[in-house]
């Protein structure tokens, strides 16, 4: 019994002393985008065969079980393993040597270059990196410029939407370089903490399973949680409710009080703002993308029943130039009905696309310094890296990336920032134009 | 209503056939005598529905249904047979055993047993081992035995007794997770020092039992088991009488484990995961003791088990690790406070199938499963292949009534408490107790 006392003492020593090198640094040294970072994973060899194995068959299990599927001719399938987690900064090594990793992607999953999720807190649920419990390490696999994300992320960072941070790294598996990899910020309770300023709310993670568009799906939580609204805490009690009282107003509110019913479920404020961030960055994959919903954390508030939409994976932006500022306003009922009736919503929706065009700026802008900065940062761990792919158009296919894809792809990038301003004060300034 | 009516139709054999229940050979010898017949071919529903086929053989019908009501604190549990899936409501009424089988002899050489658990049939939850006691028994001499087949590995007391016969509805977690169960195999075994009522047990198995599986995949390869078992006090006339017949007993298993995350786990009964499976490769060896006192209307129990396996070779960097130790013992006291139980666990004066109410025990027990590593390098953790692991450890309490109606129902109210040592294990988090309530309509025959 003494053993049992003294080992969880021992265990919070063990984790201060492997942190106390850490203590000098903050998540703002780790998600500092001026200087690339460097991490160093070790893996049981046999652990990361088995990682590959288990690869897509985890995605489909997780989904298969959430939707609350028998896995019965099954035998287990491993989905997370242990590793030592490096970062190296300013020449010192700080480490966590029992940390976890699991795949992570969906249709960017990969096992030529697999993107990882790290798990600090998995076997120490007090443990943390530098006061995080989880970081992304995204391959960026359907981006063949790997800079999609981590722009579009500080875009709307910069335009006060609360979105990931994002650095980029170079990222060693057992000391060999394994590619050129996105740190990406985890949305989870202390994400919101420090962004939202709480943590006592509920946390869904929106798991794309079908083309939906807030259509009412009935009285039956089933229909809404774990799938597609998988909790993200309270997982024991994911009060769902809320959100299906969200979705019967979005389709029977009057239209009268339209704004002022849906708004007690929606902080729509906050919501235009980030349709208009991702509309300005041409989102191709986002809340009202080619796939209807998608991308998105939902967290409502506690005590209250309002929630807010946290933006998520913007590998498919950037889609193109002349992207329609109301594209696909037609394919979501949230939208469709505010443009239909709701013109206050519609003068906050343009009010934040304006916005947006100011601070991305034209030729030599905010958006194209940004660019630059990030392509010059990251361009010769690119090139070093052999196992870029992308996905340009969406096919479903990965492809091999060359160093001259990744240049014309950067280049592109550059093109978008001069000339999308104009093209989206263009179109607010010629009226409302629904495609 | 289905629920009802399923009771209604299990309880309506029991009323109206007056027989004996029994799977174990104690219980059969226990059974009312049936009138010899001249006949070849003789049907008897005397104690059990049986067919004698003259002095040749014997064919016993058998069955066993576990009629189950129960609660859960906090109300969530993670479903048997479900992977990863996020905690569901339990439903409240649920079949446990529904067991139907055939047990006899043929000549005086061979005694047989099948059994099957139709809980799939009856749209119960997945069962990953349907079939049960199937084997056959050849009784070469008086000290020699040989079994072979599928049937319990012979390891502790309540993991070898017939689940019809358990103390309470809940089996000690300890035994749950420490003891073998079921395997595949072949055993050498007899009675021997008749005065001792001394048992040997010896066998080799293909696995190393259907409780080490993880979804029904076998955990370790070939298990050796031995396990001797009796009253060696008996002989000691200097002793007390009663202390003379404490049952003793000892055994050991020992089995090369598969490599891989195949180390044993910890989980609460309502399937919530406190302690998880850790990378092992070697050897899995147990070591078990156990005890029992039965005087007038007094029972006391108790067992120990020590479980090791081997880590070589399964550090991150490929360095050996320190064993991983499972330990677990529990102690159970029960008194008779109503009707008296004959030694075979059934009433005296039963219900509906006498003149009397049954019989009514009560019953306590706590059981302690603990795990842990041998002390290595670096500090403890929580990590699959952590050096030396964080122990974790459940301490549960289990009580509450048992009434015995008659040979063939028997009624259980008991209640459950785990404590956790360590909750920041993923089981519920800030959760470090979880209570179960069962109450059992028990059917058997």
């Amino acid at each position: 019994m003494r053993n049992l006392t003294i080992a969880p003492v021992l265990a919070s020593l063990a984790v201060l002393t492997f942190c106390s090198q850490a203590f000098a640094q903050t998540q703002d040294d780790l998600f500092n985008g001026d200087i690339l970072h460097e991490i160093r994973l070790y893996i049981a060899p046999e652990d990361y065969v088995t990682f590959k194995e288990t690869n897509f068959t985890c995605q489909t299990q997780e989904l298969e079980a959430l939707a609350g599927a028998v896995i019965s001719p099954l035998p287990r399938v491993i989905c997370h393993f242990p590793v030592e987690f490096h970062w190296k900064f300013n020449g010192i090594d700080i480490t966590l040597p029992q940390a976890a990793i699991e795949s992570h992607g969906k249709g960017s999953r990969s096992n030529f270059k697999p993107s990882f999720k790290i798990d600090f807190s998995r076997y120490e649920s007090r443990n943390n990196f530098l006061g995080l419990r989880y970081l992304i390490l995204r391959a960026d696999t359907q981006d063949p410029s790997l800079m999609h994300e981590r722009v579009a992320m500080t875009f709307f960072r910069k335009l006060g939407i609360p979105a990931p941070r994002e650095v980029h790294t170079r990222l060693y598996i057992n000391d060999q370089y394994a590619g050129l990899y996105t740190i990406v910020e985890a949305v989870d309770p202390i994400f919101t903490q420090q962004n939202l300023g709480e943590s006592s709310g509920y946390l869904y993670a929106y798991e794309w399973i079908m083309p939906w568009s807030f259509a009412d799906l009935g009285p039956d939580p089933s229909k809404y949680s774990p799938l597609p609204f998988k909790p993200e805490n309270n997982l024991i009690y994911p009060v769902v409710e809320p959100i299906i009282e969200m979705v019967r107003t979005i389709n029977q509110a009057p239209d009268a009080q339209f704004s002022s019913v849906v708004s007690q479920y929606i902080d729509l404020k906050a919501f235009f703002k980030e349709i208009a961030a991702e509309n300005f960055v041409a989102e191709q994959d986002g809340i009202i993308g080619g796939y209807l919903l998608n991308n998105f954390f939902l967290y409502r508030f506690g005590g209250t029943l309002r929630s807010i939409f946290l933006p998520w994976d913007k590998s498919n932006s950037f889609w193109q130039i002349d992207w329609p500022i109301f594209h696909n306003f037609s394919s979501n009922l949230l939208t469709w009905r505010s443009l239909a009736v709701a013109p206050d919503l519609i003068a906050l929706y343009r009010g934040a696309l304006q916005q947006a065009v100011d601070v991305a700026g034209g030729p030599g802008g905010w958006l194209e310094q940004e660019i630059t900065r990030e392509y010059q940062q990251i361009r010769q761990a690119a090139y070093d890296d052999p196992f870029k792919l992308g996905d340009k158009f969406a096919s479903g296919i990965l492809r091999p990336v060359s160093n001259d894809d990744f240049d014309a792809e950067a280049a592109y990038l550059i093109q978008f920032a001069r000339q999308r301003s104009a093209f989206v004060r263009a179109q607010l300034n010629s009226g409302l134009i629904l495609q | 209503m289905r629920t009802f009516l399923l009771i209604g139709l299990l309880l309506l054999p029991g009323r109206l056939l007056a027989q004996n229940p029994s799977d174990e050979t104690s219980l059969i010898e226990d059974d009312e005598p049936v009138a010899s017949s001249a006949e070849t071919l003789q049907l008897s529903f005397k104690n059990r529905p049986s067919l004698r086929i003259g002095e040749f053989a014997n064919i016993d019908f058998k069955t066993k249904w576990h009629l189950d009501f129960r609660g859960f604190d906090p109300p969530k549990w993670d479903a048997p047979a479900k992977v990863t899936a996020l905690p569901s409501t339990p439903p409240t009424f649920y079949v446990t055993r529904a067991r139907l089988g055939l047990k006899g002899k043929v000549t005086k050489y061979f005694d047989y047993e099948i059994e099957r658990d139709m809980r799939q049939t009856v749209g119960s939850d997945h069962e990953w081992h349907p079939w049960k006691d199937n084997y056959v028994d050849f009784n070469a001499h008086r000290w020699l035995q040989v079994r072979a087949g599928k049937f319990k590995v012979p390891f502790g007391m309540e993991a070898n007794l017939s689940e019809d016969r358990l103390d309470f509805a809940f089996k000690s977690r300890m035994s749950d997770v420490l003891a073998p169960a079921r395997e595949r195999g072949v055993m050498l075994h007899a009675q021997f020092l008749r005065s001792s009522r001394m048992q040997y047990q010896v066998g080799v198995f293909r696995y190393d039992g259907e409780a080490s599986d993880i979804h029904g995949v076998p955990t370790a390869g070939r298990t050796y088991a031995a396990r001797l078992s009796g009253e060696p006090l008996r002989s000691m006339r200097r002793l007390p009488r009663n202390i003379r017949h404490i049952y003793l007993g000892v055994a050991v298993t020992r089995g090369r484990m598969f490599d891989g995350l195949n180390g044993t786990n910890g989980s609460t009964f309502s399937g919530f995961t406190y302690f998880d499976h850790f990378y092992v490769r070697g050897n899995r060896q147990r070591f078990g003791t156990e005890l029992s006192w039965v005087e007038g209307p007094v029972t006391v129990k108790g067992k120990y088990i020590h479980m090791s396996e081997e880590r070589i070779g399964q550090g991150i960097r490929g360095e050996n690790l320190p064993d991983i130790l499972s330990r677990g013992w529990y102690v159970l006291g029960g008194w008779n406070v109503l009707g008296k139980l004959k030694s075979s666990g059934r009433p005296k004066n039963p219900l509906l199938t006498g003149r009397g109410f049954g019989s009514i025990e009560v019953s306590g027990r706590l059981d302690v499963l603990t795990f842990y590593s041998a002390p290595g390098p670096g500090l403890p953790s929580r990590s699959p292949r952590a050096p030396t692991i964080l122990p974790n450890s459940e301490r549960t309490w289990t009580f509450g009534p048992t009434w015995y109606l008659n040979r063939f129902v028997k009624i259980q109210a008991h209640a459950q408490r785990e404590r956790l040592t360590d909750i920041e294990r993923k089981a519920v988090i800030g959760r470090d107790v979880f209570w179960t309530g069962i109450i059992r309509l028990q059917l058997a025959m």
